[in-house]
């Protein structure tokens, strides 16, 4: 059930955020040009409109799953608790800090 | 573009923004194609006037309709380019009056839907509509003239109208059959 809902989810990390956002600006625009450079050369619509939609295809099948290369920098986060921020007192007792933190949460 | 969701909904979105942007440079591209219409002959043959009833409900009134057969030789290659669906030509014929000072009726149209249909060659076409006027006659109107019409209508973009060609003035007979005396009068 969780891996259905992962799928449907498809949440990726930052890093692939952004590299979604750039594929989807620069296939689009491409798309078009193309789409309208064919056709105005071979005077037809039709390759435009053809070409325009494929190119609308590519980037919602690049774009959309939530593919390997979208979740190669994952974010790892800090243990739960806030260990760390406890620690910089520094008064060498991490151990009970760790355990009010766990009951805390 | 965290999830599915989003992605789905930022690829469409821009989308309908480039379909938007590439829809306006094919209308715009219309620009580059101006219209060279040339129209060789147009000329009416004659005009035959006839007595006759309108097929209408609302009257039953006898009056004269004039039929025209002309000649028209025009090439509308020039207004096929790529962002072209079809091409709407029509004659009309333009006459004076007293009463009602400009008159103008098209007497014949023909839809253009390709490159291949765009020659027009009519040797002494009978008009596809025949002309009825809003007084009934057509008495002391003696300056008929023609003239071609064009009306390109594109994939995307504008309307576009133009206008060529206006033959030299034909006489409105006298009516050729029963009714001459209502005619005269």
């Amino acid at each position: 059930m969780d891996q259905i809902k992962s799928i449907i989810d498809g949440f990726i990390d930052f890093e692939g955020q952004r590299l979604a956002e750039t594929l989807t600006t620069a296939i689009l625009v491409l798309a078009g040009t193309l789409a309208f450079i064919v056709g105005y050369v071979l005077s037809d619509l039709k390759y435009t409109v053809y070409i325009g939609l494929s190119g609308t295809v590519i980037a919602f099948l690049a774009v959309v799953p939530p593919w390997g290369i979208y979740k190669r920098n994952p974010l790892t986060y800090l243990p739960a608790g806030g260990v760390q921020v406890q620690m910089v007192d520094g008064d060498g007792d991490g151990g009970k800090e760790k355990d009010e933190g766990k009951k805390v949460k | 573009m965290h999830s599915t969701l989003v992605r789905i909904q930022n690829v469409f979105g821009f989308f309908t923004t480039v379909a938007f942007f590439v829809a306006g440079l094919v209308a715009l591209s219309s620009l580059l194609y101006p219209a060279n219409v040339s129209v060789d002959v147009i000329k009416a043959n004659g005009v035959k006037i006839v007595k006759g009833r309108a097929h209408q409900y609302y009257t039953s009134k006898v009056q004269e309709y004039a039929v025209l057969n002309f000649d028209l030789e025009a090439d509308l290659s020039s207004l096929f380019n790529w962002n072209t669906k079809q091409v709407f030509a029509y004659v009309s014929a333009t006459y004076p009056g007293s009463k009602y000072a400009n008159n103008e009726a098209v007497i014949w149209d023909a839809i253009l839907p390709s490159r291949s249909a765009s020659k027009l060659i009519l040797k002494n076409e009978r008009a596809k509509y025949s002309i009825n006027d809003i007084t009934g006659k057509f008495a002391g109107r003696d300056n008929v003239t023609l003239s071609f019409h064009w009306n390109v209508q594109p994939h995307v973009g504008r309307l576009t109208w133009g206008v060529v060609g206006l033959t030299e003035g034909v006489k409105f007979p006298e009516v050729e059959r029963a009714g001459k005396k209502a005619a005269a009068k």
